[in-house]
């Protein structure tokens, strides 16, 4: 994997390729010149990364001085880039920086270097994640089963209530969490959690989902992104034929899971990745104000979502008219 | 004979057929290319009439939607619809379009801009905001110990900056892109209030069964809608676009009508 740092220059995009040798100079400078407090975003590539790194810099403008570090698969470039930058807070995006940072923070005993507090985001179960990382806190990646739930009801021209959920018990503590939030727009979570690794993973799946639909008679189906469950082979098999045999509105956090020729998703729900940036920028924020402490361990949930609707089967199966449909992001048809 | 003179006519044309065919190509050739050419220039000189509409206008419909509707209301408008206040003063900065809609407020960061209209909700150009909470109202004297949740519309220090003219001093906020977004700022207490339009707020009462409680600001209003035009563009030169937008546009920004201005 590739290597770099970047400083940020305000709204400008991010570039690719940068040498180390040659961007390491220039922090020398930047950090001479600036007395901004600065940032390190550790992060992989990709796109989702660069839109919430993208929020951060036009929300924070010129006050904060912005650098990135595409993580390698050693620690090393973390910590020369630590070292460094000597930043404020670092910024740690997907689970693979929070893993880094986590492995940094183990052998920094005898760095000169005192750890900053730390922002992580984009990581799955992030709050197990960060679980004994000292001074730092998190944004969930997953969405909050209500947050789906109000705008499934929104669009769709049925009662909604009793929301069907099968997950693997590695996720039992994110269901608990929704629990609650879902009572207070009553929301009704009905769930089925399964071995974490069965070899009759398939038929447990089946028969969970049946439950839940014929005997629990859910309103809706809302599937977590479990790569497991959600195999090709479990999606073939066992989801889309029930779907389609009980036509439930089905909420997914995956776009291509809405896409109308699979006639699964009915409403996908997805993290807006460049909202997440700014959210970021509000912890920072508050860090600034708390002397760089951030309240350690705490998990606050994904504000903003981008809603892709599956209109086709919106249309055919639930006749949702389109004056529904105002705060929908994306339609596929 | 006809053998020979069949054979004859192909012997003595052959020359020909290549030096004919050689000109009709080339005839044709020209024939397309001053059609196509034609036709650029009829395009631009179609694009040079259509004027640009740049809209960023915080409601409850998302910009995909609202620039397929506005397209339809307005024909002769080449339109684009902005989700974030980053993006469309970027870009409005950059492409100057002929005529933007915008809240009020947002005008005033864009200098080259006059307005042409403004947008008139029951009777008034400004709507009163309030704060919305769950099950119990603010206590407006401590404004200032809680958290707010706002649309960011102006940029963060912009927002800020607006939101504490109104209230009367610098507020903690939490801020979101997207209208919608703010209930879950109520649902997950980042914010003990949301600072909203009146007009807002049937919305949040249709959406959610979360008991919502209005807290009235006495004299906090803001501007509802405008429409504005660049600073140098000739009045009468954009007066049928102007009147297209008055009469078609008002359901979808929500407004009773237009009050221009000119």
């Amino acid at each position: 994997m590739e290597t770099y740092l970047l400083m940020h220059q305000r709204r400008a995009r991010i570039g690719r390729g940068m040498s180390t040798v040659a961007l390491l100079a220039a922090l020398f400078l930047t950090q001479e010149i600036s007395s901004q407090p600065s940032v390190l975003v550790v992060r992989p590539e990709g796109s989702q990364f660069r839109d919430a790194v993208q929020g951060m810099v036009d929300d924070l403008g010129s006050e904060f001085s912005i650098s990135e570090l595409i993580l390698d698969r050693q620690n090393r470039s973390l910590d020369r880039a630590l070292r460094h930058i000597k930043p404020s807070a670092v910024v740690l995006m997907d689970n693979s920086a929070i893993t880094g940072y986590r492995n940094w923070l183990t052998g920094a005993g005898d760095s000169s270097v005192s750890p900053p507090p730390a922002i992580a985001l984009m990581g799955i179960l992030v709050g197990k994640a960060i679980a004994g990382m000292p001074n730092t806190e998190a944004i969930s990646y997953e969405i909050p089963i209500v947050t789906s739930a109000v705008h499934l009801r929104s669009i769709i021209n049925a009662p909604i209530k009793k929301i069907g959920v099968v997950h693997r018990s590695l996720m039992d503590d994110l269901i608990e969490q929704n629990r609650e939030s879902c009572l207070r727009e009553n929301f009704f979570i009905i769930n089925k959690s399964l071995p974490d690794n069965s070899i009759f993973m398939r038929f447990k799946l089946k028969k969970a989902l049946l439950d839940l639909l014929e005997n629990e008679q859910v309103d809706a189906l809302w599937v977590p992104n479990d790569n497991i469950l959600l195999s090709p082979s479990f999606l073939t098999m066992v989801w889309i034929p029930q779907v389609k045999k009980y036509r439930k509105p089905v909420i997914v956090g995956i776009e291509a899971l809405a896409k109308p020729d699979l006639e699964f998703g009915t409403l996908a729900v997805l993290p807006d990745h460049v909202a997440l940036g700014v959210q970021a920028v509000a912890l920072l924020l508050d860090a600034r104000e708390n002397k760089w402490k951030v309240r350690s361990g705490a998990v606050e949930p994904s504000l903003s979502v981008y809603k892709v609707l599956n209109l086709r089967q919106a249309r055919a199966w639930y006749k949702v008219p389109m004056d529904r449909c105002k705060v929908i992001d994306k339609f596929l048809q | 004979m006809t053998g020979l003179s069949r054979n004859r006519v192909p012997a003595l044309s052959a020359p020909m057929v290549p030096v004919l065919g050689r000109l009709r190509c080339i005839l044709q050739g020209f024939c397309c290319f001053s059609l196509i050419a034609l036709g650029i220039i009829l395009q631009n000189a179609d694009a040079e009439n259509v004027r640009s509409l740049y809209v960023f206008y915080p409601s409850t419909t998302r910009p995909p939607v609202f620039a397929q509707k506005l397209t339809e209301s307005c024909p002769g408008l080449n339109v684009t619809v902005f989700g974030r206040y980053q993006d469309f003063s970027q870009r409005t900065e950059s492409d100057e379009p002929d005529i933007i809609i915008t809240k009020p407020p947002v005008l005033k960061t864009l200098p080259p801009y006059v307005e042409k209209m403004r947008g008139i909700r029951k009777g008034s150009t400004e709507e009163p905001c309030v704060l919305l909470s769950i099950d119990v109202p603010v206590n407006q004297d401590s404004l200032s110990n809680i958290r707010l949740g706002v649309v960011d519309f102006l940029g963060r220090t912009g927002t800020e900056g607006f939101v504490a003219d109104l209230l009367g001093a610098p507020m903690n906020l939490n801020r979101v892109t997207k209208i919608e977004d703010l209930l879950p700022m109520l649902t997950f207490n980042k914010a003990q209030a949301v600072f909203v339009g009146e007009s807002i707020v049937p919305y949040f009462k249709k959406i959610t069964l979360l008991n919502l409680v209005i807290t009235r600001l006495p004299g906090c209003a803001t501007g509802i809608a405008i429409c504005a035009t660049r600073e140098q563009t000739d009045p009468d030169s954009i007066k049928n676009d102007l009147l297209t937008i008055e009469k078609n546009t008002s359901v979808l920004l929500e407004i009773d009508q237009w009050k221009p201005i000119y």
